[in-house]
């Protein structure tokens, strides 16, 4: 097998969601944890620059995991970019079964004034999961920028 | 004269609202989401060492400018890292075959022990086996010495309890001497039984000393009548092999009789003891008789105790036979899959190697450019 052919059946396994970039590479999951605790570290410290460049090679290493692009999310959040921050959640959103990613990109949508986005994911959040307690902050702030009630 | 006016600071929320064109409210901030940390995490110096070797692999890749550098760096990490993982698999089969081996041995020893106690328990069987034919001729003489027993019935019992008592008990000497190899065939070992039961019949008829020994007798007759049934079945129509518990259940019931007989036999000679001096005689003959039934019922008990110990060990040997087998099964399984992994792992190797001729090959053609540049240029 030659070097185009090796990688391009990496890539067919990291495209399938067979394998992530970090187990082709032969980074281990280990290290990637230890690379978002670095990451984490930096974010609760208030170097939220930092820690954005950290999270970002977390995602590019797993972007099978919600949780890399929520901690993304949050550092965008906390460099006052709700835009991007929605962005993010809404990805991680797709990553994952639980909605609670989805209702905090309603609220950093609503934040950053796109209501028809944000009311669109604060419904979907909303529904079926209506008695979700940990989701009810950041649907309360969509229905304040946004002047809606459930 | 000149008039200062005080400006007040513009309340824009208050004009939007007047105006009914107000689109933003008071900004909210967002909560953010709690990030917690991971619980398997490596060290933040391994971590930061492993993301180190990577960027710098990467950057010398990048520095030599050459994609086709790149992609060999890349491609030789995912090489690396396929035969890491070939060989750590490799590894934990190595450990699993070598406890699934562990795990058989164990089995096996199990095995042997199981098989030691079943020969323990057979042995003992045999022994009872022998003092119970041996007692059963003892206790009938000493019934028709002692009772004077003249009685038709009396004789016949004796008689057949003799014959199928010598009978059995040269079998197993001529099995244990090793005179005969094989089992004797089962139609002997049906006449011996149907002999023997024709000897209780008779003693029921003969001896009814009290009911609680004729109801022993009568138990241990049908039992005995059963567990020939069963092999006449088996011989004559062919029919399946009754299970060991059948065995079990009639040789306990025949146990049982044996015992209750003996039982009401030792009770009917206190009694007559007690009765009358003139009847010393016969009280004793019933005291004699109820020893040896007595006797026999633990000779008999000695039999069963070791033939359900027998039974239990040959099972247990069985079950750890089994086991040592399954073990041996899945050891097997471990062996093709490791092949399997050597197989890959050495195709990978071989695709190294390739790999390695092709960089030699490149890098000799490079030095020898290299040669011919600064040949032509020195002769410039």
């Amino acid at each position: 097998m030659d070097d185009a052919t090796i990688i391009e059946h990496a890539l067919a396994a990291v495209v399938q969601g067979q394998r992530t970039p970090a187990e082709v590479l032969g980074i281990d999951a280990s290290i990637v944890d230890g690379l978002y605790d670095l990451g984490v570290r930096a974010h609760d410290m208030g170097k939220h620059l930092h820690a954005d460049g950290i999270f970002q090679r977390c995602v590019a290493l797993d972007p099978f995991a919600a949780r890399n692009w929520i901690a993304l999310a949050a550092c965008r959040q906390a460099m006052e970019r709700p835009l991007d921050a929605g962005e993010l959640y809404q990805i991680a959103g797709l990553m994952t079964d639980d909605v609670r990613p989805i209702a905090y990109a309603a609220a950093c949508f609503a934040e950053a004034g796109e209501t028809d986005r944000a009311l669109a994911l604060a419904e979907h959040a909303r529904r079926g999961n209506a008695g979700e307690v940990s989701i009810q902050p950041w649907l309360a702030v969509v229905e304040h920028y946004t002047g809606s009630a459930p | 004269m000149t008039m200062s006016v005080q400006l007040q600071p513009l309340d824009r929320a208050r004009f939007a609202d007047e105006a009914g064109t107000r689109t933003s409210r008071t900004p909210m901030r967002t909560p953010q989401p709690a990030l917690e940390p991971s619980n398997s995490a490596a060290p933040p110096l391994r971590t930061v060492q492993a993301m180190m070797d990577l960027d710098g692999a990467l950057a010398d890749a990048l520095a030599s400018g050459d994609p086709a550098s790149l992609m060999a760096m890349v491609a030789s990490r995912i090489q690396r890292n396929q035969n890491d993982s070939a060989q750590s698999e490799l590894k934990a089969n190595h450990l699993a075959k070598n406890l699934h081996a562990a795990e058989r041995m164990r089995a096996y020893h199990e095995a042997e022990k199981a098989e030691q106690g079943a020969k323990t328990w057979g042995l003992v069987a045999r022994i009872g086996a022998y003092v119970a034919a041996a007692l059963a001729v003892v206790v009938g003489v000493a019934t028709a010495v002692f009772t004077g027993g003249t009685s038709l019935l009396g004789g016949i019992a004796l008689a057949a309890v003799c014959i199928s008592s010598a009978a059995s008990i040269t079998v197993m000497a001529l099995q244990d001497t090793r005179v005969l190899s094989e089992a004797p065939p089962r139609w002997v070992g049906i006449t011996i039984a149907l002999i023997a039961l024709v000897g209780s019949v008779c003693s029921l008829g003969a001896n009814s000393a009290s009911t609680v020994a004729v109801v022993g007798n009568c138990v241990s007759a049908a039992a005995q009548a059963a567990d020939v049934t069963a092999d006449v079945a088996v011989e004559v129509f062919h029919v399946k092999e009754p299970p060991p518990a059948f065995r079990y259940v009639t040789a306990g019931l025949s146990l049982a009789g044996a015992g209750a007989a003996a039982a009401g036999s030792i009770g009917q000679g206190a009694q007559g003891a007690a009765a009358a001096v003139n009847r010393t005689a016969a009280a004793t003959a019933r005291g004699v008789q109820a020893g040896a039934q007595a006797a026999r019922g633990v000779a008999l008990g000695t039999q069963a105790v070791g033939t359900a110990g027998h039974a239990v060990a040959q099972y247990s040997a069985e079950t750890a036979q089994t086991d040592a087998r399954s073990q041996s099964k899945q050891i097997d399984q471990i062996d093709e899959r490791s092949h399997d992994v050597l197989d890959g792992m050495r195709s990978v190797q071989r695709s190294y190697a390739r790999m390695l001729e092709q960089a030699s090959e490149t890098a000799a053609a490079i030095d020898s450019a290299r040669r011919g540049m600064i040949r032509n240029m020195s002769r410039a």
